[in-house]
């Protein structure tokens, strides 16, 4: 199979799952998780930025439960079903942007869950080949409600042979 | 409107990305792409070190406009794109400006450029300003 009829194969399996929202219980949030977020986005920065990221931990998280095995993990690291529903295995997916809301702070000990949804699959045609852009609607609410919506755009290419 | 008129320009964030904080920023948020961790794996791709996280990219961007506005307001929407991959040893700098202003919000333009000028992440925030400091 060439590598064009991969990335068409995942973006007819993607767009089978548009719409579809799940939701997904991401447990308390601790004081030490976003404690270590904030000395991660502080490291590279000569000024000190120490929590003033903290409204996107959320939506930076890849994955909040263990993850696949490391025998199951693709080439690249990545998960071969990052989206749940449909296998990735064979392109290079990149992050390419979040649009956030955010409706209130994060807090520490915050009971969190994730409404999650394929809101967007699309097949574009560039000079570097075709590129698959898939867009995840996410909203983080606790038990007061909403706390942030986000929507990311990931970019997918064919693997590298 | 006392508060950041159109045309204010947020003070400037310089960052130098570290191996050591990708890889934190890849345990804290469970990130195990080898793209930013394993370096002959990033170069089977072309890049010539392994990469900043997209999602870093737009910590960055937030923590500028967070840092300016101190207790003055509270950021409402903020969206960012990543458009050129950066790498340890880079030189980033972000810049902010106002381009809208009313009453309650301040829109944010925001820009992270590298050493050779070329934009790695265009953003844009919208704050609401505290009670006070939207008074007339």
């Amino acid at each position: 199979m060439s590598d064009q009829a991969r990335i068409h194969e995942v973006w007819t399996a993607a767009r089978s799952r548009l719409g579809a929202t799940r939701r997904v219980e991401l447990g308390r949030i601790g004081q030490q998780q976003l404690d270590r977020f904030a000395v991660a986005v502080d490291g590279s920065v000569a000024d000190d930025v120490v929590g003033l990221a903290a409204p996107l931990f959320l939506s930076s998280v890849l994955v909040w439960d263990n993850g696949p095995l490391e025998r199951d993990l693709l080439p690249d690291g990545n998960a071969a079903d990052p989206f749940s529903g449909f296998d990735v295995a064979g392109l290079r997916l990149m992050a390419g942007g979040q649009e956030l809301t955010f409706h209130r702070d994060l807090e520490a000990g915050a009971l969190v869950s994730l409404d999650i949804a394929l809101a967007g699959a699309e097949l574009k045609t560039t000079a570097n080949g075709p590129l698959l852009v898939l867009t995840v609607q996410r909203t983080y609410s606790d038990e007061d409600g909403p706390l942030s919506e986000c929507r990311e755009t990931f970019l997918g290419r064919e693997a590298l042979s | 409107m006392t508060f950041a008129p159109v045309g204010t320009e947020l003070p400037v964030l310089e960052v130098r990305p570290s191996e050591i904080s990708l890889f934190r920023f890849s345990a804290v948020t469970w990130n195990p792409h080898r793209i930013h961790y394993d370096l002959p794996y990033a170069a089977t791709e072309g890049y010539p070190g392994v990469l900043v996280h997209g999602h870093l990219h737009g910590c960055w961007l937030l923590a500028t406009v967070r840092r300016w506005l101190g207790g003055a307001g509270r950021v409402e929407r903020f969206s960012w794109q990543n458009r050129h991959f950066a790498v340890p040893g880079d030189v980033l700098t972000v810049t902010g400006r106002v381009v809208e202003a009313d009453r309650w919000t301040r829109t944010v333009e925001l820009q992270e450029t590298n050493q050779d000028g070329v934009v790695c992440a265009p953003g844009r925030a919208v704050v609401r300003l505290t009670e006070e400091e939207g008074r007339p």
